[in-house]
């Protein structure tokens, strides 16, 4: 097969999917390709070419297929909702756990302004918007190494896993873009701080703020200040992928061989406090312009996916997605 | 109790015209009906309730995968007239 397409896919879905997926659904699409292509041998390249471009797509439909039609709850096994379950479970209760921590700082502030009170609370509550993205990341990460741990790892928990991550990903980007920037301007009112022409950093939208760098991009003089707003946005942006950056990296650890609850709690921590560090400092990069401004800001979520590859990549994995 | 999807019906239909084919030949015969990226899952589907049966082609010599050749089993033949037969007498305006 040496000079056939398809080949690498093949090794790749090999290492997914079970004996009898390959056999149904995933090697019938390869062979068609293989065989159309070389039934076009004496042709011109380009025809060469979309045959296998055309091949491609209908390989990518055939698992975005499979896997949606996988998704049916009639198709899902007591493992899988036990799993899921588990995972979300867990996922919740580190979350709420995560939200707590953070909020200790802003709480003690509060509490010197105010003393115990209503206005403490409502201090606190404005708190929150900007704590949780990062909360519901470790929540997710805690949830995938340990509600998977000991399971059977098949392919609908690991799908659902991905779309809700996405979905929180999502609804993590409205946050930080609306939310946040109120919920700041909502902390500076109450605790009685004079009010910033027009706003401050912390206080405006992404739409904003990106704005606010174009239209600083014409006075080179204020260079600082421009950074400033990268900096922010640059956070602001990157941080509502957390959660699907660490589910990545929590499957791509708990499908390689069993590893004990402290050295599961050991990943875990230094995952997501090597993640922090990265952000932070990330956004330190773009101050002292090492880097541009947009892999800065990536930077932590790169490195963890990258991360998360090289796990995938070098450990054999325990168990195949799909068995 | 035993169904038949319109795609599986019409999967069905042509195997029972032609005996045996591949999955790129059901796509081409069904005129725009079945589509690539999706006919492989349902035949999978399919083989699982047991109305179809599939093998592998001879392996070609180029070295690349073998493809696989569907036929329809006898139950998968008894579903079909069966569900034309019902299809037929509870949507005749349909039909």
């Amino acid at each position: 097969m040496n000079q056939l397409p398809g080949r690498l896919l093949h090794r790749l879905s090999n290492s997914l999917f079970s004996d009898q997926t390959m056999q149904r659904v995933i090697n019938p699409a390869l062979a068609d390709l293989q065989a159309e292509y070389s039934q076009a041998s004496g042709r011109a390249t380009w025809t060469r070419r979309r045959i296998v471009l055309r091949g491609y797509a209908a390989f990518f439909k055939v698992i975005v297929f499979y896997a949606t039609s996988s998704l049916r709850p009639g198709n899902w096994t007591v493992d899988d909702r036990r799993s899921l379950s588990r995972v979300f479970g867990l996922a919740s209760a580190m979350m709420f756990a995560a939200t707590l921590l953070f909020l200790l700082q802003p709480a003690s502030r509060a509490v010197e302004f105010r003393g115990l009170s209503r206005m403490t609370i409502l201090l606190i509550a404005t708190s929150v918007p900007d704590r949780l993205p990062y909360a519901i990341a470790i929540g997710v990460l805690f949830g995938v190494l340990f509600g998977l741990r000991d399971r059977i790892v098949s392919a609908i928990p690991v799908i659902v896993i991905v779309a809700a991550c996405l979905v929180i990903a999502a609804t993590a980007r409205v946050n930080n873009a609306r939310v946040v920037p109120w919920a700041n301007e909502a902390f500076r009112t109450l605790v009685g701080m004079p009010p910033y022409f027009p706003k401050s950093s912390a206080e405006i939208t992404l739409r904003e703020l990106r704005e606010w760098i174009r239209q600083e991009e014409d006075f080179p003089n204020s260079k600082g200040f421009r950074r400033n707003l990268l900096q922010y946005h640059g956070r602001g942006s990157a941080e509502p992928a957390a959660p699907l950056v660490f589910a990545l990296f929590g499957l791509a650890v708990i499908t390689r061989p069993r590893l004990g609850r402290a050295h599961l709690v050991c990943i875990a921590l230094l995952a997501a406090f090597g993640y922090y560090v990265v952000l932070y400092e990330g956004q330190s990069l773009i101050r002292y312009r090492v880097v541009p401004p947009i892999i800065a800001a990536w930077l932590a979520n790169i490195a963890t996916v990258l991360a998360a590859a090289a796990i995938a990549t070098v450990v054999p994995a325990r168990v195949r997605m799909s068995e | 109790m035993l169904t038949l999807s319109p795609k599986e019906s019409l999967i069905l239909e042509l195997l029972v015209r032609e005996d045996e084919m591949y999955g790129l030949q059901l796509v081409a015969a069904s005129r725009r009906k079945l589509k690539r990226g999706t006919v492989y899952v349902t035949l999978g589907r399919m083989e699982e309730k047991g109305y179809i049966v599939s093998r592998a082609a001879e392996t070609p010599a180029n070295g690349g995968l073998p493809r696989r050749l569907y036929r329809a089993t006898p139950l998968g033949r008894r579903v079909l007239k069966k569900w034309t037969t019902a299809t037929g007498i509870l949507l005749p305006e349909f039909i």
